[in-house]
C-alpha cells in the first residue's frame, strides 16, 4: 500500500521540530509535509503559487492543522478546504495549544474531524500524537475519494 | 136524547103567558075561551039541540089548562059551568032548576073539567117545569156560548151532539160542520198515552182531565186542558167535555218557567256575586285590619268627642300600652300634659277648616307621651272622615327619635366631614356629574388661585377659559382630556401629572391629580371627585434629576465603551495568552524531555535532574496559565441562570476523579437531588474545584471521607464539602480565597493557590456567600450560599435551594 502522506500545517518550528520527532518516535513512517502557514497549506493542497504544478490528485491522508497561524489562520484552511470537493472528507485534525471553547466550536462547525490540545507535557504530546497516528493513520477508515 | 132547544110559533105566545105579568091574560083567556066555548056550542045547535052541553065547554077549559093552568081552567070549568047552565042547558037563559039528569051532566062536567084543570094544571107546571128548565137550559147554553172554554157533547163512542162557541172559537170549526162528527177524528187528538186509553178511562172512572193536543181547523196543533164527563145517568151516555185551550197558556208556562229559570238563575248569581262582594268586602276589611295592624306607623283614630276609637299594634309598640286599655280614652292620654290644648285647638280647627269630607293635614313633628311617662318626638299627619254625620280623625304617627338622633349624628359626621376636608393637605374637588364644580377645598382654592368659593363654582367648560392644561411633554390637552373629565368618563386616576398654566397671572406649575366617581350604596354614581397636589418643586427637581440621569448615562455609556475595549483586549490577551504562552512552555518541556531521551547517557545525575526539574517548572507553569485563565474566563463570562442538579454533578466529578486513581479508597456521601439555580458551567468549575480539593487534600489518609450535602446555618441553606483530609489552619483563614494564596507548600500538596479564589469569584457572582471552616489534620468544610435573587409571585426572596 501506498504510504500517504501527512500535512502537517504547524508555524512554530519548535513545534514542527518536537511533532516530527514524537511521529518517529511512534513509528509513523509517513512522510510530512510541513506548512508554515495557511497561504502555504492551501498552496499545497490546491497545488498553486510554491506548489504550483504539484499534482493535486495526490491528497494526503491526514492533516494536523495548527489554528493559529500567520496569513491565513487554520480555521480559514479548514473552511476553504472543505469547500472542495476533493478535501470535504479529508480527515482534518485540529492539533493545537488553545482550549477555547470557541476555537473547538467553530472548528467541528466547519467541518474538522478531531480537536487535540498539544500539551505542555512533552511526554502527554507524544503519546497524544502516537495516538492520533495510530487512529487517522491505521484504524480510521478514510472514504476514498476520485 | 137531550133536551133539544127548538123554538117554536107558540112558544111566543107561551112566553107571553109564561110570563109574570100573564095573570090577567091566564084569566082573560079563561073567560075568552069560555065564551067562546060556549058561542061555539050555539053554533052547534042545530045539530046537536040540547044534548051534550057541555061539548065545546070541555075543549074551552082545556084550552086554559092548557095556556093558563090550574086556576084559570079551574075559572074556566066554572064559568063554564055557568054558562053552560044559563046558555046552554034547559030552561036556557036562565037559571032555573034544571032536570035531574042534567044535574048529573053538571056534575059530571065539573068534575071532569076539574080534572082538566087539575091536569091542565100539571101539564101546566110541567109546561112551566119544562119550560123554566129549558129555559134554564137556554140560560145555561148562552153561558155556554159566552164563555171561552171550548164545550162540546158527544155521544159515547159517537158523533159531537153539541159544539159551543168556545168551541167554534178555538178549534177554528163551525158547529154546523162539527156536529155529527165523531170528536177525536175530526180534531185529530193526540194524547199521551193514545186516544183508546184515554177512553178506556175515562169509560172507567167516568172523568177524564188532562191535556191533550188537538188540531184547528186551519191545521195547527195546540194543546189543550180538557175535562171530560161520562155521563152515564141519561138515556144515551153523552160525554161532556170542556177544554180550554192552554198553548199559549203553555207557551207562557214554559215561558214563565224559563224566566223563573233564569230568574233563579240570576238570582243564584246575584247572591253569588253578593256573596262574593261580602266575601271581598270581609276580605278588604280584613286586609285593611291588616294593613292597620302590620303598618309600622302608629295609627290612631279618635271620634268627633276626641275619644280613641282604633289603635293599631305600631300604636301599642310606640305608647307602650294595650290596645284595650285605651279605647274609649281621650287621645290626651298620649300627649305631654303642656302639648294638651294646642293639640285639642288644632283638632278642633282642622275639623272646621276640613270642608271636604277627607282631607289630610300633616301636623308635622309633635310630642307624644308614651304610657311609661316617657316624651318622645314624632311626625304625625291627621285626617278626617266623615262617617254617618259624626267626623272621625285618624292620626298616622311615626316615632321620630331615631332619625332625630340619625340627623344629629348626620349633621355632627358631616361637621367632622367638612373639617376633615377642609383641612387637608392637599386640595380637593367635588364636581356633579355634568361637570358643575361644586366645592374645593381650601387648599384647592390656593392652588387655583380663587380667592372665594364661589369664583370655583363653576362648570367645567369655563375653566378652560381661565387655565391651560399639558400633558408632561407639552403638548396641549384638550378638554375632555382634562382629569375632571376623564373621571367623570368613568376613570380612576392617580398621580396624573398635568402642566397647569394660569391665563390671566400667567404662573405655571405642574399638578399631581387622583380622582374617581364617587357611587352611592345601590352603587349609582353621585358625583366625582379630583384631589390636586401642587408638585411644581417635585417636578423641577425630577427634571433636574432626569437631566443629571441622562448626562450620567453619557457618561456611563462613554466609560462603558472604553470599559468594553478595554475587555475586548483583556479577551484578546487572555486568548492569546492561551496559546502563545504555552506554546514556548511545551517547547521546554517537550526539548527538554528530547535531552533527557536521546542524550541521557551523556548528562550525569545531576544534569538529568535539572532536566527533570526544567520539565516540572514548565509543566507547573501550565497549570498556573490554565488556572489564571479558567479564573479570567469566569470573571467575563455572561451567566446564563438554569436549574443545576449539583448532586448528579458532584457525583459525576467524584466519579471522574476515581477514575483517574482507581486504587483510592475514598468515602463518598453526597445528598441526593440538591437543586440550585446557577449557570452550569461556572459551578462545574466550582464543583471541581472544592472536590478536587477535598480529593486531593485526603489524599493522605487512609479512610479518606468526602461529603457533599446541605445545612441550614444562620438561617439560611448552606451548600458544603467537607473532608476529613489535612485541613488547615483557622487562623490563615482570611488569605484562604486569595489568588495565589496558598497554605500549604507545594511539597505537600502541589495546586497553583487560584482554585479557591476561582470559588469565591463564582460564588459572588451567583450573589452567595462562601465560608471555610478547617481544622489542621482534622480537615475542611467549604460552604456556600448561592442566593440567586429569584423572587416568588409573592414578591418574597427565595434562594436557589428550591427543592425540585
Amino acid at each position: 500500500m501506498e504510504k500517504k502522506v501527512i500535512l502537517l500545517v504547524e508555524d512554530n518550528p519548535r513545534d514542527e521540530t518536537l511533532t516530527l520527532r514524537a511521529l518517529k518516535k511512534a513509528n509513523i513512517l509517513n512522510e510530512v509535509i510541513v506548512a508554515r502557514d495557511g497561504v502555504e497549506a492551501l498552496d499545497y493542497l490546491f497545488g498553486t503559487g510554491t506548489y504550483a504544478g504539484r499534482d493535486t490528485h495526490e491528497i494526503p491522508q491526514l492533516v494536523l492543522l495548527d489554528l493559529k497561524l500567520p496569513k491565513v489562520d487554520g480555521l480559514q484552511v479548514l473552511e476553504k478546504l472543505r469547500a472542495d470537493k476533493q478535501y470535504k472528507r479529508l480527515p482534518v485534525v485540529v492539533f493545537t495549544s488553545s482550549s477555547e471553547e470557541e476555537d473547538l466550536i467553530k472548528s467541528y462547525d466547519l467541518g474538522a474531524n478531531s480537536y487535540v490540545r498539544k500539551p505542555v507535557d512533552f511526554e502527554q504530546f507524544m503519546e497524544a500524537t502516537r495516538q492520533l497516528g495510530l487512529y487517522w493513520l491505521v484504524l480510521n477508515l478514510v472514504a476514498s475519494e476520485l | 136524547m137531550g133536551p133539544g132547544i127548538t123554538v117554536q110559533p107558540f112558544g111566543i105566545l107561551k112566553h107571553m103567558l109564561n110570563s109574570r105579568g100573564s095573570f090577567i091574560l091566564r084569566y082573560g083567556c079563561a073567560v075568552v075561551s069560555i065564551a067562546v066555548a060556549t058561542y061555539l056550542r050555539l053554533l052547534l045547535d042545530p045539530l046537536l039541540s040540547n044534548q051534550f052541553p057541555f061539548a065545546t065547554i070541555f075543549f074551552g077549559v082545556l084550552v086554559t089548562a092548557w095556556l093558563g093552568g090550574f086556576g084559570p081552567a079551574l075559572l074556566a070549568s066554572a064559568l063554564g059551568a055557568i054558562s053552560s047552565i044559563y046558555f046552554l042547558i034547559p030552561p036556557r037563559a036562565s037559571f032555573g032548576p034544571k032536570a035531574s039528569n042534567q044535574y048529573f051532566g053538571i056534575a059530571l062536567y065539573l068534575s071532569v073539567s076539574f080534572g082538566i084543570a087539575v091536569l091542565g094544571g100539571i101539564m101546566r107546571a110541567a109546561q112551566r117545569r119544562a119550560e123554566a128548565s129549558a129555559q134554564a137550559v137556554s140560560h145555561q147554553a148562552a153561558l155556554i156560548d159566552q164563555t171561552h172554554d171550548a164545550v162540546l157533547t158527544c155521544d159515547w163512542n159517537g158523533p159531537i151532539t153539541f159544539w159551543n162557541h168556545g168551541a167554534e172559537q178555538l178549534y177554528g170549526i163551525l158547529s154546523a160542520q162539527a156536529i155529527g162528527r165523531v170528536s177525536h177524528e175530526l180534531l185529530h187528538t193526540s194524547v199521551p198515552g193514545g186516544v183508546d186509553a184515554l177512553v178506556k178511562a175515562l169509560e172507567r172512572e167516568g172523568v177524564w182531565e188532562g191535556e191533550i193536543e188537538r188540531s184547528t181547523g186551519d191545521g195547527q196543533r195546540i194543546t189543550v186542558e180538557t175535562r171530560m164527563i161520562l155521563v152515564r145517568e141519561a138515556a144515551r151516555p153523552y160525554v161532556l167535555e170542556t177544554s180550554r185551550d192552554i198553548t199559549v197558556r203553555r207557551r207562557t208556562e214554559e215561558a214563565l218557567r224559563e224566566i223563573n229559570a233564569q230568574l233563579e238563575a240570576r238570582v243564584r248569581e246575584r247572591t253569588a256575586d253578593l256573596a262574593q262582594s261580602n266575601a271581598s268586602i270581609r276580605e278588604r276589611e280584613q286586609r285593611l285590619a291588616g294593613i292597620v295592624n302590620s303598618a309600622m306607623d302608629a295609627i290612631i283614630s279618635v271620634d268627633s268627642e276626641q275619644k280613641i276609637v282604633l289603635f293599631n299594634s305600631a300604636a301599642e309598640e310606640m305608647f307602650r300600652c294595650d290596645a284595650a286599655g285605651v279605647m274609649g280614652q281621650p287621645i290626651d292620654k298620649l300627649i305631654p300634659r303642656q302639648f294638651r290644648q294646642q293639640h285639642g285647638q288644632r283638632i278642633r280647627d282642622f275639623g272646621q277648616t276640613g270642608a271636604t269630607l277627607r282631607s289630610m293635614r300633616s301636623l308635622g313633628t309633635v310630642t307624644g307621651l308614651r304610657a311609661d311617662g316617657e316624651e318622645f318626638p314624632v311626625e304625625a299627619s291627621i285626617s278626617q272622615v266623615e262617617v254617618a254625620g259624626q267626623k272621625v280623625f285618624t292620626v298616622i304617627l311615626r316615632d321620630v327619635t331615631e332619625r332625630k338622633r340619625a340627623e344629629e349624628d348626620l349633621r355632627s359626621s358631616e361637621a367632622k366631614l367638612q373639617t376633615i376636608v377642609e383641612n387637608l393637605t392637599e386640595g380637593l374637588a367635588v364636581s356633579d356629574l355634568d361637570g358643575q364644580l361644586l366645592h374645593f377645598n381650601r387648599v384647592a382654592l390656593d392652588l387655583h388661585g380663587f380667592a372665594t368659593l364661589e369664583e370655583c363654582r363653576r362648570h367645567l367648560s369655563e375653566y378652560a377659559d381661565m387655565f391651560e392644561l399639558s400633558d408632561m411633554d407639552g403638548t396641549a390637552l384638550p378638554m375632555d382630556q382634562w382629569p375632571l373629565a376623564r373621571v367623570l368618563r368613568g376613570e380612576k386616576l392617580s398621580n396624573l401629572e398635568v402642566r397647569i398654566k394660569r391665563k390671566q397671572n400667567g404662573w405655571e406649575r405642574v399638578f399631581n391629580y387622583g380622582g374617581t366617581l364617587v357611587h352611592d350604596v345601590g352603587g349609582q354614581p353621585v358625583m366625582a371627585v379630583v384631589t390636586i397636589s401642587d408638585i411644581s418643586e417635585r417636578s423641577k427637581a425630577e427634571d433636574e434629576i432626569r437631566r443629571l440621569n441622562e448626562e450620567l448615562e453619557m457618561r456611563v455609556a462613554s466609560r462603558t465603551a472604553q470599559l468594553e475595549a478595554v475587555n475586548q483586549e483583556l479577551e484578546a490577551f487572555s486568548y492569546s495568552v492561551s496559546h502563545d504562552l504555552r506554546a514556548p512552555l511545551r517547547h521546554i518541556n517537550g526539548f527538554s524531555l528530547a535531552l533527557l531521551e536521546d542524550y541521557a547517557e551523556r548528562l550525569d545525575e545531576a544534569g538529568q535532574s535539572y532536566l527533570r526539574e526544567l520539565r516540572g517548572a514548565s509543566q507547573e507553569m501550565a497549570g498556573l496559565i490554565d488556572d489564571l485563565l479558567q479564573l479570567a474566563r469566569v470573571t467575563r463570562t455572561e451567566m446564563r441562570r438554569e436549574a443545576v442538579n449539583l448532586s448528579a454533578m458532584a457525583r459525576a466529578i467524584m466519579n471522574e476523579l476515581q477514575n483517574m486513581e482507581a486504587e483510592r479508597a475514598v468515602i463518598v456521601d453526597i445528598a441526593e437531588e440538591l437543586w440550585v439555580h446557577g449557570d452550569k458551567h461556572l459551578l462545574q468549575v466550582m464543583m471541581k474545584n472544592l472536590l478536587g480539593n477535598a480529593w486531593k487534600f485526603t489524599a493522605k489518609r487512609e479512610q479518606a471521607e468526602i461529603t457533599f450535602g446541605q445545612c441550614p446555618k444562620d438561617g439560611e441553606i448552606y451548600y458544603f464539602v467537607r473532608d476529613n483530609g489535612a485541613g488547615f489552619d483557622m487562623e490563615y483563614v482570611g488569605r484562604l480565597f486569595g489568588a495565589f494564596q496558598r497554605l500549604h507548600t507545594a511539597k505537600e500538596f502541589d495546586g497553583t493557590g487560584i482554585g479557591l479564589a476561582t470559588v469565591q469569584r463564582i460564588v459572588h457572582r451567583h450573589g452567595g456567600r462562601v465560608r471555610a471552616e478547617g481544622e489542621v489534620n482534622k480537615g475542611a468544610m467549604f460552604y456556600f450560599t448561592l442566593a440567586d435573587l429569584e423572587e416568588t409571585s409573592n414578591g418574597e426572596e427565595s434562594d436557589s435551594s428550591g427543592r425540585r
